[in-house]
Protein backbone atom coordinates (compact mmCIF):
# COMPACT_ATOMS: atom_id res chain seq x y z
CA UNK A 1 0.00 0.00 0.00
CA UNK A 2 2.67 2.27 0.80
CA UNK A 3 4.79 1.34 -2.39
CA UNK A 4 2.17 2.62 -4.24
CA UNK A 5 1.58 5.95 -2.60
CA UNK A 6 5.05 6.91 -2.95
CA UNK A 7 4.89 5.79 -6.68
CA UNK A 8 1.76 8.13 -7.22
CA UNK A 9 3.68 10.47 -5.27
CA UNK A 10 6.78 9.83 -7.73
CA UNK A 11 4.50 10.17 -10.81
CA UNK A 12 2.66 13.58 -10.04
CA UNK A 13 6.44 15.04 -8.92
CA UNK A 14 7.82 14.10 -12.01
CA UNK A 15 5.24 14.85 -14.36
CA UNK A 16 4.71 18.03 -12.44
CA UNK A 17 8.19 19.47 -12.54
CA UNK A 18 8.23 18.61 -16.32
CA UNK A 19 5.04 20.77 -16.92
CA UNK A 20 5.91 23.22 -15.00
CA UNK A 21 9.66 23.42 -17.05
CA UNK A 22 8.42 23.25 -20.07
CA UNK A 23 5.95 26.00 -19.15
CA UNK A 24 8.44 28.69 -19.46
CA UNK A 25 8.30 28.46 -23.07
CA UNK A 26 4.50 28.57 -23.24
CA UNK A 27 5.45 31.95 -20.99
CA UNK A 28 7.96 33.02 -23.21
CA UNK A 29 5.74 33.16 -26.27
CA UNK A 30 3.05 34.49 -24.49
CA UNK A 31 5.55 37.42 -23.76
CA UNK A 32 6.36 38.41 -26.98
CA UNK A 33 3.06 37.69 -28.20
CA UNK A 34 1.97 40.71 -25.85
CA UNK A 35 5.18 42.81 -26.74
CA UNK A 36 4.36 42.15 -30.35
CA UNK A 37 0.52 43.38 -29.50
CA UNK A 38 1.79 46.15 -27.56
CA UNK A 39 4.20 47.32 -30.44
CA UNK A 40 0.78 47.19 -32.84
CA UNK A 41 -1.36 49.22 -30.76
CA UNK A 42 1.31 51.64 -30.31
CA UNK A 43 2.19 52.32 -33.80
CA UNK A 44 -1.40 53.49 -34.36
CA UNK A 45 -1.37 55.28 -31.51
CA UNK A 46 2.13 57.28 -32.72
CA UNK A 47 0.10 57.34 -36.32
CA UNK A 48 -3.43 57.82 -35.90
CA UNK A 49 -4.68 58.52 -32.28
CA UNK A 50 -1.64 60.32 -30.99
CA UNK A 51 -2.36 59.44 -27.56
CA UNK A 52 0.35 59.62 -24.63
CA UNK A 53 2.83 56.98 -24.32
CA UNK A 54 2.08 56.64 -20.66
CA UNK A 55 -2.07 55.95 -21.73
CA UNK A 56 -0.55 53.34 -23.78
CA UNK A 57 1.08 51.58 -20.94
CA UNK A 58 -2.07 51.66 -19.51
CA UNK A 59 -3.29 49.21 -21.50
CA UNK A 60 -3.16 45.45 -20.48
CA UNK A 61 -2.32 41.93 -22.35
CA UNK A 62 -2.43 38.15 -21.95
CA UNK A 63 1.21 38.12 -20.46
CA UNK A 64 0.74 39.02 -16.82
CA UNK A 65 4.92 39.53 -17.05
CA UNK A 66 4.68 41.48 -19.59
CA UNK A 67 2.02 43.45 -17.47
CA UNK A 68 4.00 43.99 -15.13
CA UNK A 69 6.75 45.31 -17.50
CA UNK A 70 4.28 47.97 -18.50
CA UNK A 71 3.99 49.14 -14.82
CA UNK A 72 7.39 49.11 -14.35
CA UNK A 73 8.00 51.10 -17.26
CA UNK A 74 5.16 53.69 -16.40
CA UNK A 75 7.06 54.08 -12.53
CA UNK A 76 10.51 54.74 -14.75
CA UNK A 77 8.87 57.79 -16.62
CA UNK A 78 8.14 58.93 -13.20
CA UNK A 79 10.60 58.27 -11.10
CA UNK A 80 13.92 56.39 -13.03
CA UNK A 81 13.49 53.12 -11.53
CA UNK A 82 14.71 49.91 -13.06
CA UNK A 83 12.52 47.53 -15.62
CA UNK A 84 10.89 44.49 -14.12
CA UNK A 85 11.72 41.74 -16.87
CA UNK A 86 10.81 38.15 -16.10
CA UNK A 87 14.35 35.88 -15.85
CA UNK A 88 13.22 33.28 -18.90
CA UNK A 89 14.90 36.30 -21.41
CA UNK A 90 18.02 35.58 -22.29
CA UNK A 91 20.60 38.87 -22.41
CA UNK A 92 20.09 39.41 -26.12
CA UNK A 93 16.52 39.75 -25.38
CA UNK A 94 16.62 41.91 -22.15
CA UNK A 95 19.11 44.18 -23.99
CA UNK A 96 16.06 44.42 -27.08
CA UNK A 97 13.62 44.49 -24.65
CA UNK A 98 15.46 47.79 -22.81
CA UNK A 99 16.59 49.21 -25.64
CA UNK A 100 12.93 49.48 -27.14
CA UNK A 101 11.23 51.02 -24.24
CA UNK A 102 14.06 53.21 -23.93
CA UNK A 103 12.98 54.77 -27.33
CA UNK A 104 9.29 54.50 -26.95
CA UNK A 105 7.95 58.38 -27.36
CA UNK A 106 11.52 60.13 -27.79
CA UNK A 107 11.06 60.89 -31.01
CA UNK A 108 8.68 62.30 -33.68
CA UNK A 109 5.91 60.47 -35.51
CA UNK A 110 7.57 59.73 -38.57
CA UNK A 111 11.01 58.34 -36.93
CA UNK A 112 8.66 56.36 -33.80
CA UNK A 113 7.16 54.99 -36.75
CA UNK A 114 10.90 53.75 -38.13
CA UNK A 115 11.74 51.72 -34.84
CA UNK A 116 8.52 50.30 -34.08
CA UNK A 117 8.63 48.57 -37.70
CA UNK A 118 12.39 47.61 -37.21
CA UNK A 119 11.35 46.35 -33.68
CA UNK A 120 8.66 44.25 -35.12
CA UNK A 121 10.65 42.57 -37.32
CA UNK A 122 13.03 41.45 -34.54
CA UNK A 123 10.06 40.66 -32.08
CA UNK A 124 8.34 38.51 -34.63
CA UNK A 125 11.59 36.68 -35.36
CA UNK A 126 12.20 35.97 -31.64
CA UNK A 127 8.51 35.32 -31.19
CA UNK A 128 8.64 32.66 -34.36
CA UNK A 129 11.51 31.02 -31.81
CA UNK A 130 9.76 31.21 -28.97
CA UNK A 131 7.08 29.33 -30.91
CA UNK A 132 9.73 26.69 -32.16
CA UNK A 133 10.89 26.19 -28.83
CA UNK A 134 7.57 25.81 -27.43
CA UNK A 135 6.75 23.18 -29.38
CA UNK A 136 9.86 21.38 -29.64
CA UNK A 137 11.56 21.93 -26.08
CA UNK A 138 7.93 22.45 -24.41
CA UNK A 139 6.15 19.38 -25.64
CA UNK A 140 9.56 17.46 -24.91
CA UNK A 141 10.44 18.40 -21.29
CA UNK A 142 6.54 17.92 -20.27
CA UNK A 143 6.66 14.32 -22.11
CA UNK A 144 9.80 13.87 -20.73
CA UNK A 145 8.76 14.58 -17.12
CA UNK A 146 5.56 12.22 -17.52
CA UNK A 147 8.13 9.38 -19.14
CA UNK A 148 9.97 9.88 -15.57
CA UNK A 149 6.98 9.72 -13.70
CA UNK A 150 5.78 6.49 -14.96
CA UNK A 151 9.42 4.44 -14.59
CA UNK A 152 9.70 6.14 -11.54
CA UNK A 153 6.05 4.77 -11.01
CA UNK A 154 7.07 1.41 -12.02
CA UNK A 155 10.09 0.87 -9.90
CA UNK A 156 8.45 2.06 -6.58
CA UNK A 157 5.75 -0.37 -7.28
CA UNK B 1 -3.94 70.73 -8.54
CA UNK B 2 -1.03 69.27 -7.43
CA UNK B 3 -1.15 66.87 -11.18
CA UNK B 4 -0.83 69.58 -13.24
CA UNK B 5 2.97 69.98 -11.69
CA UNK B 6 4.25 66.57 -12.24
CA UNK B 7 6.31 67.66 -14.83
CA UNK B 8 8.16 69.31 -12.63
CA UNK B 9 11.27 68.07 -10.20
CA UNK B 10 10.17 68.56 -6.21
CA UNK B 11 11.82 71.16 -5.97
CA UNK B 12 10.45 73.35 -8.42
CA UNK B 13 6.84 71.35 -7.55
CA UNK B 14 7.18 72.59 -3.95
CA UNK B 15 7.77 76.32 -4.88
CA UNK B 16 4.83 76.49 -7.51
CA UNK B 17 2.33 74.64 -5.31
CA UNK B 18 4.03 77.51 -2.20
CA UNK B 19 2.95 80.50 -4.58
CA UNK B 20 0.00 79.06 -6.37
CA UNK B 21 -2.19 81.43 -7.96
CA UNK B 22 0.70 84.27 -7.50
CA UNK B 23 3.13 82.95 -9.89
CA UNK B 24 3.17 83.75 -13.51
CA UNK B 25 6.39 82.05 -14.88
CA UNK B 26 8.86 80.41 -13.71
CA UNK B 27 12.94 80.62 -15.82
CA UNK B 28 15.09 78.46 -15.77
CA UNK B 29 18.63 78.37 -17.43
CA UNK B 30 20.70 75.98 -17.51
CA UNK B 31 23.65 75.83 -14.51
CA UNK B 32 22.07 79.35 -13.89
CA UNK B 33 19.71 80.40 -10.58
CA UNK B 34 15.89 80.02 -11.24
CA UNK B 35 13.66 82.81 -11.05
CA UNK B 36 10.21 83.42 -10.56
CA UNK B 37 7.98 86.24 -11.85
CA UNK B 38 5.81 86.25 -8.77
CA UNK B 39 2.94 88.87 -8.73
CA UNK B 40 4.54 91.07 -11.28
CA UNK B 41 8.28 90.73 -9.65
CA UNK B 42 11.12 88.36 -10.64
CA UNK B 43 12.43 86.65 -7.26
CA UNK B 44 14.65 83.66 -7.51
CA UNK B 45 14.02 80.49 -6.67
CA UNK B 46 15.01 78.62 -3.41
CA UNK B 47 13.95 75.07 -1.62
CA UNK B 48 14.95 74.76 1.94
CA UNK B 49 17.07 77.67 1.94
CA UNK B 50 18.90 77.17 -1.34
CA UNK B 51 18.70 78.67 -4.68
CA UNK B 52 18.07 76.31 -7.36
CA UNK B 53 20.58 75.75 -10.00
CA UNK B 54 18.61 73.40 -12.77
CA UNK B 55 21.14 71.10 -14.88
CA UNK B 56 20.75 70.40 -18.32
CA UNK B 57 19.58 67.09 -17.31
CA UNK B 58 16.99 69.05 -15.38
CA UNK B 59 15.60 70.68 -18.24
CA UNK B 60 16.20 68.31 -20.28
CA UNK B 61 13.51 65.65 -17.83
CA UNK B 62 11.37 68.61 -17.50
CA UNK B 63 10.94 68.88 -21.34
CA UNK B 64 10.12 65.26 -22.08
CA UNK B 65 7.43 64.96 -18.91
CA UNK B 66 5.56 68.05 -20.28
CA UNK B 67 5.27 66.18 -23.53
CA UNK B 68 3.74 63.40 -21.66
CA UNK B 69 7.14 61.24 -22.62
CA UNK B 70 5.44 61.91 -26.51
CA UNK B 71 7.84 63.49 -28.03
CA UNK B 72 5.26 62.37 -31.86
CA UNK B 73 2.43 64.50 -29.85
CA UNK B 74 4.55 67.60 -29.53
CA UNK B 75 7.42 67.92 -32.06
CA UNK B 76 5.20 70.20 -34.44
CA UNK B 77 4.82 73.19 -31.83
CA UNK B 78 8.50 71.78 -30.24
CA UNK B 79 9.97 72.85 -33.49
CA UNK B 80 8.05 76.60 -33.38
CA UNK B 81 10.04 76.77 -29.58
CA UNK B 82 6.90 76.07 -27.68
CA UNK B 83 5.11 73.06 -25.58
CA UNK B 84 1.79 73.74 -24.69
CA UNK B 85 0.49 71.48 -22.02
CA UNK B 86 -3.37 70.73 -21.92
CA UNK B 87 -3.99 72.21 -18.65
CA UNK B 88 -2.73 76.23 -19.94
CA UNK B 89 0.80 75.87 -19.17
CA UNK B 90 3.06 77.30 -21.81
CA UNK B 91 6.78 76.24 -22.13
CA UNK B 92 9.37 78.43 -24.30
CA UNK B 93 12.37 76.38 -25.33
CA UNK B 94 15.61 77.21 -25.56
CA UNK B 95 17.98 75.20 -27.57
CA UNK B 96 19.91 74.05 -30.52
CA UNK B 97 17.74 73.73 -33.64
CA UNK B 98 18.83 70.72 -35.89
CA UNK B 99 17.65 72.01 -39.06
CA UNK B 100 17.60 70.10 -42.61
CA UNK B 101 17.08 71.49 -45.76
CA UNK B 102 16.63 74.54 -44.66
CA UNK B 103 13.79 73.14 -41.97
CA UNK B 104 13.77 72.95 -38.38
CA UNK B 105 13.20 68.85 -37.90
CA UNK B 106 13.21 69.59 -33.96
CA UNK B 107 15.29 71.22 -31.14
CA UNK B 108 17.77 69.45 -29.54
CA UNK B 109 20.33 70.62 -26.11
CA UNK B 110 17.56 72.72 -24.37
CA UNK B 111 19.19 74.86 -22.41
CA UNK B 112 16.53 77.29 -21.32
CA UNK B 113 12.63 77.48 -19.95
CA UNK B 114 10.07 79.74 -19.78
CA UNK B 115 7.01 78.31 -18.06
CA UNK B 116 4.04 80.35 -18.11
CA UNK B 117 1.33 79.35 -16.00
CA UNK B 118 -2.37 80.43 -16.49
CA UNK B 119 -4.38 82.02 -14.30
CA UNK B 120 -7.92 82.92 -14.05
CA UNK B 121 -8.45 86.54 -12.77
CA UNK B 122 -12.48 86.81 -12.05
CA UNK B 123 -13.29 90.70 -13.30
CA UNK B 124 -10.10 91.48 -14.68
CA UNK B 125 -12.10 91.95 -18.00
CA UNK B 126 -14.52 94.25 -16.95
CA UNK B 127 -13.26 97.46 -18.39
CA UNK B 128 -12.71 95.80 -21.53
CA UNK B 129 -16.22 94.23 -21.34
CA UNK B 130 -17.35 97.46 -21.06
CA UNK B 131 -15.77 99.13 -24.38
CA UNK B 132 -16.32 96.13 -26.91
CA UNK B 133 -20.50 95.99 -25.80
CA UNK B 134 -22.03 98.24 -27.25
CA UNK B 135 -26.12 98.82 -26.69
CA UNK B 136 -25.52 94.46 -25.74
CA UNK B 137 -23.79 94.18 -29.31
CA UNK B 138 -20.28 93.05 -29.38
CA UNK B 139 -18.46 95.01 -31.41
CA UNK B 140 -15.00 93.35 -33.56
CA UNK B 141 -12.55 94.83 -31.02
CA UNK B 142 -8.51 93.87 -31.14
CA UNK B 143 -6.98 93.99 -28.32
CA UNK B 144 -2.99 95.22 -28.22
CA UNK B 145 -0.66 94.67 -25.96
CA UNK B 146 3.80 93.71 -24.78
CA UNK B 147 4.14 89.63 -24.37
CA UNK B 148 3.34 89.37 -20.66
CA UNK B 149 0.67 91.86 -20.25
CA UNK B 150 -1.65 90.02 -19.48
CA UNK B 151 -3.60 89.00 -23.37
CA UNK B 152 -4.58 85.60 -22.63
CA UNK B 153 -6.09 86.36 -18.93
CA UNK B 154 -8.11 88.91 -19.91
CA UNK B 155 -9.23 87.16 -23.09
CA UNK B 156 -10.43 84.65 -20.97
CA UNK B 157 -12.51 86.58 -18.64
CA UNK B 158 -13.77 88.60 -21.43
CA UNK B 159 -15.36 85.16 -23.05
CA UNK B 160 -16.65 84.32 -19.24
CA UNK B 161 -18.57 88.31 -18.98
CA UNK B 162 -19.76 88.26 -22.64
CA UNK B 163 -21.11 84.16 -21.94
CA UNK B 164 -22.95 85.27 -18.83
CA UNK B 165 -23.89 89.02 -19.89
CA UNK B 166 -25.18 88.24 -23.22
CA UNK B 167 -25.76 84.11 -23.41
CA UNK B 168 -24.28 84.30 -27.15
CA UNK B 169 -22.83 81.57 -28.49
CA UNK B 170 -18.61 82.11 -28.47
CA UNK B 171 -16.50 80.09 -29.76
CA UNK B 172 -12.71 80.20 -28.78
CA UNK B 173 -10.12 79.13 -30.78
CA UNK B 174 -7.08 77.95 -28.82
CA UNK B 175 -4.48 77.15 -31.25
CA UNK B 176 -2.14 76.77 -28.23
CA UNK B 177 -4.26 75.32 -25.26
CA UNK B 178 -3.55 78.27 -23.20
CA UNK B 179 -7.00 79.73 -23.48
CA UNK B 180 -9.06 77.04 -22.41
CA UNK B 181 -8.66 74.90 -19.49
CA UNK B 182 -11.30 72.86 -17.13
CA UNK B 183 -9.75 74.76 -14.48
CA UNK B 184 -11.35 77.70 -15.72
CA UNK B 185 -14.77 78.81 -16.03
CA UNK B 186 -15.70 80.52 -19.10
CA UNK B 187 -19.13 80.23 -19.28
CA UNK B 188 -22.22 78.37 -20.59
CA UNK B 189 -22.14 79.13 -23.60
CA UNK B 190 -18.57 78.94 -25.11
CA UNK B 191 -17.44 76.18 -27.75
CA UNK B 192 -13.76 75.88 -27.61
CA UNK B 193 -11.41 73.87 -30.43
CA UNK B 194 -8.15 73.65 -29.56
CA UNK B 195 -4.89 72.62 -31.40
CA UNK B 196 -5.99 73.88 -34.71
CA UNK B 197 -4.82 76.66 -37.07
CA UNK B 198 -7.18 79.63 -36.68
CA UNK B 199 -7.47 78.79 -40.15
CA UNK B 200 -9.29 76.37 -39.23
CA UNK B 201 -10.97 77.81 -36.42
CA UNK B 202 -12.39 80.71 -38.42
CA UNK B 203 -13.18 79.03 -41.90
CA UNK B 204 -14.76 75.56 -40.49
CA UNK B 205 -16.08 76.08 -36.93
CA UNK B 206 -18.70 78.91 -38.63
CA UNK B 207 -20.15 76.92 -40.56
CA UNK B 208 -20.31 73.81 -38.34
CA UNK B 209 -20.69 75.19 -34.91
CA UNK B 210 -22.59 78.71 -35.56
CA UNK B 211 -21.32 81.27 -33.34
CA UNK B 212 -22.12 84.45 -32.84
CA UNK B 213 -18.58 85.60 -31.41
CA UNK B 214 -15.25 84.12 -31.89
CA UNK B 215 -12.25 84.84 -29.44
CA UNK B 216 -8.99 83.86 -31.14
CA UNK B 217 -5.40 84.71 -29.18
CA UNK B 218 -2.40 85.88 -30.84
CA UNK B 219 -3.07 86.58 -34.54
CA UNK B 220 0.26 86.61 -36.56
CA UNK B 221 -0.30 86.02 -39.90
CA UNK B 222 -1.72 87.14 -42.95
CA UNK B 223 -3.67 83.69 -42.83
CA UNK B 224 -5.06 84.60 -39.48
CA UNK B 225 -5.66 87.67 -41.01
CA UNK B 226 -8.26 86.12 -44.17
CA UNK B 227 -9.85 84.35 -41.34
CA UNK B 228 -10.83 87.70 -39.17
CA UNK B 229 -11.96 89.05 -42.72
CA UNK B 230 -14.10 86.18 -43.53
CA UNK B 231 -15.48 85.70 -39.76
CA UNK B 232 -16.21 89.61 -40.01
CA UNK B 233 -18.05 89.43 -43.31
CA UNK B 234 -20.00 86.68 -41.84
CA UNK B 235 -22.17 88.46 -39.33
CA UNK B 236 -19.75 87.08 -37.06
CA UNK B 237 -18.18 89.25 -33.84
CA UNK B 238 -14.41 88.91 -33.96
CA UNK B 239 -12.40 89.65 -30.61
CA UNK B 240 -8.83 88.99 -31.38
CA UNK B 241 -5.25 89.83 -29.30
CA UNK B 242 -1.85 90.78 -31.21
CA UNK B 243 0.98 91.63 -29.65
CA UNK B 244 2.17 95.31 -29.58
CA UNK B 245 2.66 98.48 -27.65
CA UNK B 246 0.54 100.17 -30.04
CA UNK B 247 -1.66 100.64 -33.28
CA UNK B 248 1.55 102.18 -34.78
CA UNK B 249 2.86 98.56 -34.57
CA UNK B 250 0.37 96.69 -35.51
CA UNK B 251 0.40 98.44 -39.02
CA UNK B 252 4.09 98.49 -39.09
CA UNK B 253 3.97 94.51 -38.87
CA UNK B 254 1.50 94.48 -42.22
CA UNK B 255 0.05 91.25 -41.98
CA UNK B 256 -2.79 93.10 -40.43
CA UNK B 257 -3.19 95.75 -42.84
CA UNK B 258 -6.13 94.33 -45.23
CA UNK B 259 -8.47 93.51 -42.17
CA UNK B 260 -7.25 97.17 -40.74
CA UNK B 261 -7.79 98.66 -44.34
CA UNK B 262 -11.55 97.03 -44.61
CA UNK B 263 -12.37 98.10 -41.06
CA UNK B 264 -12.50 94.86 -39.80
CA UNK B 265 -11.97 95.93 -36.20
CA UNK B 266 -14.49 98.72 -34.63
CA UNK B 267 -12.49 99.01 -31.18
CA UNK B 268 -8.84 98.57 -30.63
CA UNK B 269 -7.42 98.63 -26.80
CA UNK B 270 -4.34 99.07 -25.49
CA UNK B 271 -3.17 96.55 -22.74
CA UNK B 272 -1.06 97.14 -19.83
CA UNK B 273 -0.13 95.37 -16.88
CA UNK B 274 1.52 97.06 -13.93
CA UNK B 275 2.21 94.47 -11.25
CA UNK B 276 -0.81 92.52 -11.29
CA UNK B 277 -3.37 95.19 -11.98
CA UNK B 278 -4.61 95.61 -15.48
CA UNK B 279 -5.46 98.78 -17.51
CA UNK B 280 -7.12 99.11 -20.73
CA UNK B 281 -7.15 102.29 -23.53
CA UNK B 282 -9.43 102.45 -25.78
CA UNK B 283 -7.81 103.86 -29.30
Amino acid sequence: MYNLIIAICLFVICSGVGIKLSQKYVLRYDFFNSLLSFNKDFYSTVNFRRDSLTSALNKRYKNEQFNALLISKAKQLKNGSNLNLPNYLNEVETNEIISYFDKLGKSDAATQTRILLDYENVFSQILSECNKQKNHNGVLIKKAGIIIGLIAFVIAV
Amino acid sequence: MSTMFEFLPNNLKSYVSLNLGNIYELRLRKNRPATANIKGEYKQVTYMGQNVIPTEKDIENIVYSACENSLYNYNESLKNGYISMRNGIRIGIGGECVIEKGCILTIKNFSSLCIRFSNQIIGCAEKVYSSVCENGVICNSLIISPPGAGKTTVLRDLARLISEKTGKNILIIDEKYELYSEEFSLGNTCDVINGCSKNFGFYTAIKTLAPEIIIADELSSKQDCKGVIFAATSGVSVICSVHGNSLADVKNKGFLNQALNQNCFKKFILLNKSGCNFTSKVI
